[in-house]
């Protein structure tokens, strides 16, 4: 067989079964984090998430297995019975860190670019779809965060504000994409943003991305869009720079 | 000179340094290549793609001396080796040491052709006879991947065939020239052509993105060394945020 070109040969590297199994763990994690999955929610059957995550009933068992360990999941036998979500993983901000110093300037960069992308052709749907009174919804989220206390709550408010944005754009594509950026980046965007020193210029962002739509200025809402984008990409790169290349400030 | 033109003139060398090592072993890759193609076609005075395969061991050879790239190899125009298309021998470091060769698309009635004839590594290097380096870009349907492309005239008997290089990611570029760049204490970027951002050493100068609205007081130095249009920028600190 020939070699394969380009991004195919790291298309079709094999995947090691333990780092399968690891993807799954981190994809539920990031999910109930999020809020995407509730505490209480039962889990679809294993079969069912063999099928679902293209997986070996083995991978699914040995994830599902650390997720229990962890005391995310409980699983109950009988005719009420199931895997059901009893608790919320624990924050590890060593882990963010690690994900973090593994994204390369390039990277981050691409991230930015398709959270603007997806940011954008949001705001602009909102303005054609949304009626005064769903974003009344935008504003509750940004009162919420304004009663948030520690960064994993203002993580949750300004995710559940950008996947509300994309709701409201009606775009079931839209909304896959917002999601699969905010298991990409939220944790790890909150893990270096604090709640004294960021949580006011988020919500004043919020609130103008808001105001703009109500008036149903596309490019005010754009430009709102942008800056709030650079900014969390802005401190995301700093953040990084600092911890992988740290600057003698004393000179 | 104040004291942190210096530093940036300082920096500047130290990039220097890196392409100089790179592009010095690049023209003594494209030698080898030459050699290797001549022994192998012998008296045949045409080219085959078949022979290209000899300059391999000048391809792993160099991918040995330097971690960073990530691939090497020749690049022929249209007509030296094939009668329509060009030919591409690339050689990409594989996970064990060994090296794995990598196909492009050089028909154009084909999805995925690879025309890279107008790119600047391979038009201007032609034409001028001499070194160059473009990106960062996109490497649509060849490397696929977000690269620097370095090459380097290929001659054969006198005569230039084509190129010879080699591709580095941009990821790995940034290991090695970010800490150079953090020494500086000011804004700084390495910059190809038009400005494009290579690395950066802070939030304000973000690798794709084209240095603008420098002050008076910002300070600019070409790398030294080959003249690739390579250039330090550096800026008195700004925080944007």
């Amino acid at each position: 067989m020939n070699v394969l070109s380009g991004i195919q040969s790291q298309v079709f590297r094999p995947l090691p079964d333990v780092l399968r199994a690891e993807a799954i763990v981190e994809r539920l994690s990031t999910a109930i984090s999020l809020g995407l999955l509730r505490r209480g929610e039962q889990l679809p059957v294993e079969n069912q998430l063999t099928v679902l995550f293209g997986v070996a009933t083995a991978t699914v068992r040995d994830a599902l297995q650390t997720l229990r360990d962890q005391g995310i999941i409980e699983t109950r036998r009988g005719r009420s019975g199931g895997t059901f979500i009893i608790g919320s993983p624990p924050a590890n901000p060593a882990a963010l860190n690690d994900r973090l110093l593994a994204l390369s300037m390039a990277e981050l960069r691409d991230l930015e670019d398709e959270q603007l992308a997806t940011g954008l052709a949001a705001v602009r749907l909102v303005i054609e779809r949304a009626f005064p009174h769903d974003l009344d919804r935008l504003e509750r989220i940004i009162r919420t965060m304004g009663e948030a206390e520690t960064s994993e709550a203002c993580m949750r408010a300004d995710s559940r504000f950008q996947i509300e944005l994309a709701a409201l754009a009606q775009s079931e594509r839209l909304m896959t994409t917002q999601m699969r950026l905010l298991t990409e980046s939220i944790e790890i965007l909150w893990s270096v943003l604090t709640v004294e020193t960021d949580r006011e210029w988020t919500m004043t962002d919020h609130l103008a991305i808001v105001t703009a739509l109500r008036a149903g200025d596309v490019s005010a809402a754009e430009r709102a869009v942008r800056d709030h984008t650079a900014r969390d990409f802005y401190r995301l790169i700093e953040a990084r720079l600092d911890s992988l290349y740290p600057v003698d400030t004393r000179k | 000179m104040t004291g942190l033109k210096q530093q940036v003139v300082a920096a500047s060398g130290l990039v220097g340094d890196w392409f100089s090592a790179v592009y010095a072993d690049l023209v003594e890759m494209a030698a080898d290549c030459e050699r290797e193609l001549n022994a192998v076609r012998g008296a045949q005075s045409r080219l085959t793609e078949k022979h290209l395969r000899a300059i391999q061991p000048s391809a792993a050879e160099f991918l040995e001396r330097h971690s960073i790239p990530e691939a090497a190899g020749i690049v022929l125009g249209p007509g030296i080796a094939n009668d329509d298309s060009g030919a591409i021998e690339w050689w990409r470091r594989g996970d064990s040491g060994n090296t794995n060769r990598i196909i492009f698309t050089l028909s154009p009635d084909v999805a995925g052709f690879y025309d890279f004839v107008t790119y600047h590594w391979f038009a201007d290097v032609v034409s001028s006879g001499k070194p160059a380096i473009q990106g960062p870009y996109l490497d649509y349907a060849g490397m696929d991947q977000y690269i620097m492309t370095s090459m380097v005239p290929l001659s054969l008997n006198g005569i230039v065939i084509g190129t010879a290089g080699c591709d580095t990611e941009i990821r790995a570029l940034e290991t090695v020239m970010m800490p150079i760049l953090r020494q500086i204490p000011a804004d700084a970027a390495l910059v190809s052509e038009f400005d494009r951002i290579v690395v950066g050493n802070s939030g304000r100068f973000v690798v794709g993105n084209r240095v603008k609205n420098l002050t008076e007081d910002s300070i600019r130095v070409d790398i030294p060394g080959h003249d690739l249009g390579l250039q330090l920028v550096a800026a008195p600190r700004a925080h944007r945020f």
